[in-house]
């Protein structure tokens, strides 16, 4: 296997962080992201990426030869269930679908805005935690980190509720070596 | 390399590997009108399904059970193996992958690959990670997906499921996918005795940041992810002999896969073989990954690659070398599985023969 160390347990360090709710402002409300008004699953993901990357690099986009080296993981307690209650809803209702529930009900998504606004082009894993979702992003980023696929990982561990009045919580980390290889500074 | 020791897979052509090359032989698509739930408000019909209602995690269970019978696994060593699994993300989903591993006799379950088409082969690609790097000595990769109401309203709707229910991969006149129920689960070894169905070589993932629902026009994220399955793999372009694509028969997105095949495969990229079987069993979503991989195995096994059923002629935008007839054999001993899903993410498994 070419790249990296071989797979060697990797010690990742923690170059920024971003929670929601925020700790400074529990109360907050969610900022709203275009084409994803349905559900507040991917809003969630998205502020708290946002926030992330924005601690580390300012205003999007990171450089190309950066983004090239950042994966992106998810690790989320469960999937968007306010998004597929509204499809079993509209069905059991006889009635359309709205078309862009199609894309916001796959996790995937979320993460895929947040490449496309930051110019991410890593390896980009949506999964969901059987345990804690903190292990399960680090556990992730590490193997990404040692196997050469990455440099840095923008990791999001998520519990979104499924209550469309409460979007739940999540913690995006940017995990990586320290120090940061200096192609992805 | 990890060993693919255990194969098992349920398609609408029936159960076993070998119920899935008939089907792929016989150049039939699996598809047919759906009666598992109206569709009478529906632009689409048509899908490609097993008979009746199964419950996904049920079949899960027994294609977990038959890959690791025939990977000679006893009960003791099923004890030491972890599951990694790839399905829709649902309410539960993670509940029912614990107790899907426990009633497995598994060790635990690892991950939970939700990441669209992508999942499975992004699963097979961390089982084959962590078995070449001895973190772990087997795993089990299991997946599926199966057509519901819910699925079907969701894809017509957005217009974007075949209306005459034919998909045509890379064809002139391609309208789009026909859904498809698929599950299979494989057994990734370092060592073992059985006789390997196939290699797991190399493995690519990126994304492409273009856009969330549609392709760029050069396939540059696809394009990257079999660059670095080649790269990882440490072999040329020259030493594939056969793509499984993922072309749904999407215009946009099966020209997207054409140039990322051409840019990320030159010189050779023009004259490799390539089919989308997905013209037969159907588009399996989550499971795509796993059932595509069985197909590699298969073409491996019996020495001749499956043909891209449902073309009607050439599409410039589509410059391939289609396998259009049957009998021809793979020319070279690597086979690539490109899937690709939502948010513009790219997995790619490099698969050797036995």
């Amino acid at each position: 296997m070419n790249g990296g160390t071989g797979g060697a347990a990797v010690g990742l360090a923690v170059h920024a962080e971003a929670r929601w709710p925020p700790p400074d402002d529990p109360g907050a409300p969610l900022p709203p992201v275009p084409r994803f008004e349905a559900s507040a699953f991917a809003p969630l993901l998205v502020t708290v990426a946002d926030r992330c990357l924005t601690a580390r690099y300012g205003a999007p986009p990171v450089p190309p030869e950066a983004g090239r080296r950042i994966a992106l993981v998810l690790a989320a307690a469960r999937g968007d269930v306010v998004t597929q209650t509204a499809i079993d809803d509209a069905v059991a209702g006889h009635r359309p679908v709205p078309k862009e529930l199609l894309f916001q009900n796959v996790p995937s998504t979320a993460l895929g805005h947040v490449a496309v606004v930051w110019g991410l082009t890593g390896p980009l894993l949506a999964t969901l935690c059987v345990g804690p979702a903190d292990r399960a992003v680090f556990a992730t980023a590490g193997r990404l980190v040692a196997a050469g696929d990455a440099d840095l990982v923008l990791a999001v561990a998520a519990d979104p509720t499924g209550d469309p009045a409460d979007p739940g919580t999540a913690v995006a980390r940017l995990l990586g070596p320290r120090p940061i290889p200096s192609r992805s500074l | 390399m990890a060993r693919v020791t255990g194969l098992s897979v349920l398609t609408a052509y029936g159960r076993g590997p070998e119920a899935l090359w008939d089907g792929l032989l016989s150049a039939a698509p699996a598809a047919t009108p759906v009666t598992r739930f109206d569709t009478a408000r529906h632009r689409a019909h048509a899908a490609c399904t097993v008979p009746g209602d199964p419950d996904l995690f049920t079949e899960l269970e027994s294609l977990v059970g038959e890959a690791c019978d025939q990977a000679g696994l006893s009960s003791a060593r099923r004890a030491r193996t972890p599951l990694v699994l790839a399905v829709h993300a649902g309410r539960d989903t993670a509940a029912r992958a614990g107790r899907l591993s426990a009633a497995c006799g598994l060790r635990e379950v690892l991950t939970v690959h939700t990441g669209a088409c992508a999942a499975s082969a992004t699963a097979v690609a961390e089982a084959a990670h962590l078995i070449s790097v001895r973190t772990e000595e087997r795993i089990v990769v299991a997946g599926g997906s199966f057509v519901d109401a819910s699925m079907f309203a969701a894809f017509d709707s957005a217009g974007v499921l075949s209306a005459e229910g034919v998909a045509r991969p890379f064809s002139a006149g391609r309208d789009g996918p026909v859904l498809g129920d698929g599950a299979a689960a494989v057994v990734l070894e370092r060592d073992g005795s059985a006789r390997p169905w196939a290699h797991v070589a190399g493995w690519g993932n990126a994304s492409e940041a273009h856009h969330v629902c549609r392709p760029h026009a050069e396939g540059v994220g696809p394009a990257a992810a079999v660059a670095a399955a080649l790269h990882r793999a440490g072999i040329g372009p020259d030493r594939i002999g056969y793509v499984n694509a993922h072309a749904t028969a999407t215009p946009a997105f099966d020209a997207s896969e054409a140039a990322a095949l051409v840019r990320a495969l030159a010189p050779y990229g023009g004259r490799v073989p390539v089919s989308s079987t997905k013209a037969l069993h159907g588009h399996c979503l989550e499971a795509s990954g796993l059932v595509e991989l069985a197909v590699c195995a298969l073409a491996f096994h019996h020495g001749e690659l499956p043909v891209n059923a449902g073309y009607l002629g050439p599409d410039g935008d589509c410059p391939l070398n289609l396998v259009l007839e049957h009998g021809q054999p793979p020319p070279a001993d690597h086979a690539l599985s490109l899937n690709t899903g939502f948010g513009g993410v790219s997995a790619v498994l490099l698969l050797a023969g036995p």
